[in-house]
């Protein structure tokens, strides 16, 4: 059991309509470690995170979490399972304050855990979410937004947490806040999959690297030895696009 | 003082039927967004339901339990599973259109299943006619204390579950965002088929309640019901169901001293009691500010759906489209002369009843299609053009085609002053407002004899142009195409124009059209006086067609028809509203051959093709000629490359 890998894909392909977004991906996470997930816009990031917590389907291929095929498993019960998934972009439900948008999460996992005593530790990591316990989410500023969404996996803590680009538009103390809370969710004993453009950051968090590019893995180590993957990969003016695939003609 | 109870008290057990309704359309309003029009529907399903399991002999608890607790629930987790549960985050127009659709078709069903035969009211609740006590000197009755006792009831248990952090915390998460929910571990569509069986629950309650009043039970009850029931959401913002219940109550007894003090016999009185919740619904949708706006909130994950498809036709290949074109034509001139050469008479009516819907239907292109805007009140525009031209002509004998003409104004003119107050409103709420606006028009405004003179109508006669006599039907069906081309013209010339592109603008958003300087609120009622216009055009070319028209023929149910209808066909195309009109006309030409309870089937057809809106915007026949053409191009290029390759080898 604790040999076999907390999360693996195999062969996940992925489309959107007629649009392909993902072509046989393939990379694990292991219990208690740190993976980044990362590689150039549009290069399928999101995806990865969005078809591993259920809120789109994968095409072909399969999924295991925890032991168990979640291939054609609802997003909610993928949740329940113990993965949290922090979007991109807003991240919280607006229409609920605070303290509800934490609730929810504690409900909605099955009350194995401590009410009262979960809440505190979300509002003890971020305090400043404490002092906005009746605010409404909506009307957070976007650093405050990241916090709450965060919190809800530091008030529960689950076996695998997703996060999709948390550091996008928050100012470098901020961000200095939501790795350090990161830190210290991977050491309370959950994993994390991070998606993110702070490369420097994120590898000094995370041990292995998946590195996307074209909806397909480009590369995938231990993140010493990725340095030069990425930087081949990072476009630069004089260099033209690799040619796109034609299928779909979505995918870039 | 007890002649004002004496009214008051028999108003309550109204209101609290008013209010259990509205309690349900807040419960779905909140956990999915979706107004749900067809409510008035499953009343009248489980109304129909109980009376005739009582006449088959069962028990009134054995009626209550089917047509109630196991009728009610049924119908909303069909409707969730099937239709709305699509629908959320979807723009107004296409939450709107399928409840419409549903509006027409349920009681339709109903209708075909039950027979048409009067079928008489049950009552059931404690021993209805027993008269229990008396309070300020009127006579209190067993139904009357058990509707007001069960309503109460009702609307407190369902206010305590609402309350409860599992669901009430729940429901507003799904509302806002179901996926984002999920992720939290909140199972979506059971919290959404939860709150759709609980609030259908509580329309088939207030349906068999009410039930017992009506001499007949008929789908237009039910829907002066529905309105009723909007309305005492709307005191209540469609959230405090405390106030919801006053709302429903307010309204049930004020509708019952507005019939007893005003003088009796005038079209006011009679017509204003029924009217009131209308007047009450408009009322509030212009004055409260929570109203106005439709409450959707922009779903986060949204960028988990592949993207629409978009509504402009894709470019075709030259010769797929000529091909095309030369096939539309054929076929339409094919139409036009079997109908003059060949058919027999009433198909020759048939027709021309389509070309003059056609320019109905075409408003409907024009306001719904260009600029997104919902009007449930085309009918009004439709009558108020027809009601014109019957009017100069009886009084002053102004030859019919002036008269078109007159109707047209005067019905742009009535289309520019019901835009003003929907201003500032959004799509859903512009769809009430027109809607309590058909329903007024209904109720009082075309009763009087300088306008629709109630059930009498006017006669209006075929026109004359010089020496050229359009009496015959062949002669009118000639003229309506020339003004059927006219109209379409001129919706094509608006669609290509300046104008058009800032229609489509609004269409897509307002906000964004406002912030690159278009005038919103000016082409908003541009888009209403024009859609008027065309509309009363049409109308006034329907009652000379018919040479005699009454407010009937122009009742609320056809402004529902006439956009369910459009929609499903294809409602961004001028082709879509002839062959809307066409499709529908034939429909009930076909129909009426068939014995009386099938009559509703066309409704139903539509009602159900327009819950098909909801994946194809586009309109189902659009959509089949996409698929078609695209099969054709498909062809075209296979046989394209065949020869090339047969080039080559040679
Ligand atoms: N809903 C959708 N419909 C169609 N195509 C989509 C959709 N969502 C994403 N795509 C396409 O799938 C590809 C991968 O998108 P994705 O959002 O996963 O990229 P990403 O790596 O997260 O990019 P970024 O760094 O910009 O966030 C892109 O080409 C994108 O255009
Ligand atoms: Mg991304």
């Amino acid at each position: 059991m604790s040999s076999a890998p907390l999360l693996e894909l195999s062969g996940v392909d992925l489309s959107y309509g007629p649009y392909r977004a993902l072509f046989g991906v393939s990379f694990t996470v292991s219990a208690r470690a740190a993976v980044a997930l990362v590689g150039s816009n549009g290069s399928g990031k999101t995806s990865v995170a969005r078809v591993v917590s259920g809120l789109v389907r994968a095409r072909a291929g399969s999924i295991r979490f925890d032991g168990r095929d979640v291939t054609r498993w609802p997003a909610w019960r993928i949740a329940r399972a113990g993965l949290v998934h922090v979007p991109e972009g807003r991240s919280v439900l607006g229409s609920l304050t605070v303290e509800e948008n934490l609730l929810l999460g504690l409900e909605g996992l099955a009350g194995r855990h401590g009410g009262a005593g979960a809440l505190e530790r979300a509002y003890s990591m971020f305090p400043r979410l404490s002092d906005r316990r009746r605010q409404l989410a909506g009307t957070l500023s976007g650093g405050e937004q990241r916090m709450l969404a965060l919190g809800r996996a530091v008030a529960v803590p689950e076996q695998l947490l997703v996060v999709d680009e948390l550091s996008l538009g928050l100012s470098p103390t901020v961000v200095d806040e939501i790795f350090s809370g990161l830190r210290e969710i991977l050491a309370s004993g959950t994993s994390l999959l991070v998606i993110e453009q702070h490369v420097e950051r994120v590898l000094a968090l995370a041990e292995r690297v998946v590195v996307l590019a074209h909806g397909r893995v480009a590369g995938e180590g231990p993140a010493g030895e990725l340095a030069g993957v990425l930087s081949s990969l990072r476009p630069s003016p004089g260099r033209p696009e690799p040619p796109t695939s034609a299928a779909g003609g979505g995918l870039a | 003082m007890t002649e004002l109870l004496s009214y008051v008290l028999p108003g309550v057990p109204y209101g609290c039927v008013y209010a259990l309704m509205a309690a349900g359309l807040v419960l779905t309003y909140r956990a999915s967004g979706v107004f749900n029009l067809a409510f008035g529907a499953q009343a009248y399903v489980s109304a129909l339901l109980f009376s005739v399991v009582v006449q088959e002999g069962a028990g009134t608890w054995w009626a209550f339990v089917l047509s109630v607790v196991v009728a009610g629930p049924v119908m909303g987790l069909l409707l969730d599973g099937v239709v709305f549960r699509y629908t959320r985050g979807a723009p107004p127009l296409v939450r709107l259109v399928p409840a419409l659709g549903l509006m027409i078709a349920i009681p339709s069903v109903a209708q075909m299943l039950a027979g048409t035969s009067t079928r008489v009211p049950a009552s059931f609740v404690l021993r209805p006619n027993q008269v229990y006590f008396h309070l300020a000197g009127s006579a209190v009755s067993g139904e009357e204390i058990g509707t007001t006792l069960v309503a109460f009831a009702s609307v407190a248990a369902l206010a305590a579950l609402l309350r409860s952090r599992r669901l009430g915390l729940r429901m507003r998460a799904v509302v806002e965002s179901p996926r984002m929910a999920e992720l939290h571990g909140v199972r979506s569509d059971a919290v959404g088929s939860l709150a759709w069986s609980i609030s259908s629950l509580f329309a088939a309650l207030a349906g068999v309640l009410l039930a017992p009043i009506y001499a007949q039970l008929n789908a237009s009850n039910f829907t002066a019901l529905l309105v009723a029931a909007i309305a005492a959401a709307a005191v209540g913002g469609l959230e405090s169901l405390p106030l919801t219940l006053v709302g429903g109550i307010a309204i049930g007894v004020a509708q019952q001293v507005i019939g007893g003090y005003l003088p009796s016999g005038t079209i006011l009185s009679s017509g204003l009691r029924p009217a009131f919740p209308f007047l009450v619904l408009a009322v509030l949708l212009v004055g409260r500010r929570s109203l106005r706006h439709d409450g959707r909130l922009d779903d986060p994950l949204a960028g988990c759906d592949p993207p629409m498809a978009s509504l402009r036709p894709a470019p075709r290949m030259a010769e797929v489209a000529l091909g095309a074109k030369a096939f539309t034509v054929a076929l339409g001139a094919a139409v036009v002369a079997i109908a003059v050469a060949v058919v027999p008479g009433n198909w020759e009516f048939t027709f021309t009843q389509a070309a003059v819907l056609s320019i109905v239907m075409l408003s409907i292109t024009l306001l719904t299609g260009l600029a997104g805007q919902i009007s449930l009140g085309q009918a009004v525009f439709a009558g108020a053009g027809a009601f014109t031209a019957g009017q100069l002509a009886a009084h002053f004998g102004l030859p019919v085609l002036a008269g078109v003409l007159a109707g047209g104004l005067v019905a742009g003119m009535l289309g520019a002053i019901v835009a003003l107050p929907t201003l500032s409103l959004g799509g859903i709420s512009v769809g009430l407002l027109t809607l309590s606006f058909a329903l007024l028009a209904d109720n009082v405004l075309f009763l009087y004899s300088w306008s629709g003179n109630g059930a009498t109508g006017l006669s209006v006669p075929r026109p004359k142009l010089g020496g050229l006599s359009f009496a015959g039907t062949g002669a009118f069906f000639g003229l309506s195409l020339v003004i059927l081309g006219i109209v379409s013209g001129a919706v094509v010339l608006v669609r290509g124009g300046t104008v058009g592109r800032q229609l489509a603008a609004i269409r897509g958003s307002e906000t964004g059209a406002a912030s690159i300087g278009i005038d919103v609120a000016r082409l908003r009622i541009v888009a209403f006086t024009l859609s008027a216009v065309i509309a009363g055009v049409g109308g006034a070319l329907y009652a000379s067609l018919e040479q005699s028209v009454s407010p009937n023929d122009f009742n609320y149910q056809f402004s529902l028809v006439y956009v369910v209808v459009v929609a499903a066909v294809g409602v961004y195309s001028v082709a879509g509203a002839i062959e809307a009109a066409l499709a529908y006309t034939v429909l009930l030409q076909l129909v009426g051959s068939l014995p009386g309870r099938y009559s509703s089937l066309v409704a139903l057809v539509f009602g159900l093709v327009a819950l098909g809106y909801v994946r194809h915007p586009e309109g189902v026949v659009t959509y089949a000629q996409s698929w078609v053409l695209d099969r054709a191009e498909q062809l075209a290029r296979f046989l394209q490359r065949d020869r090339a390759s047969g080039a080559e080898a040679g």
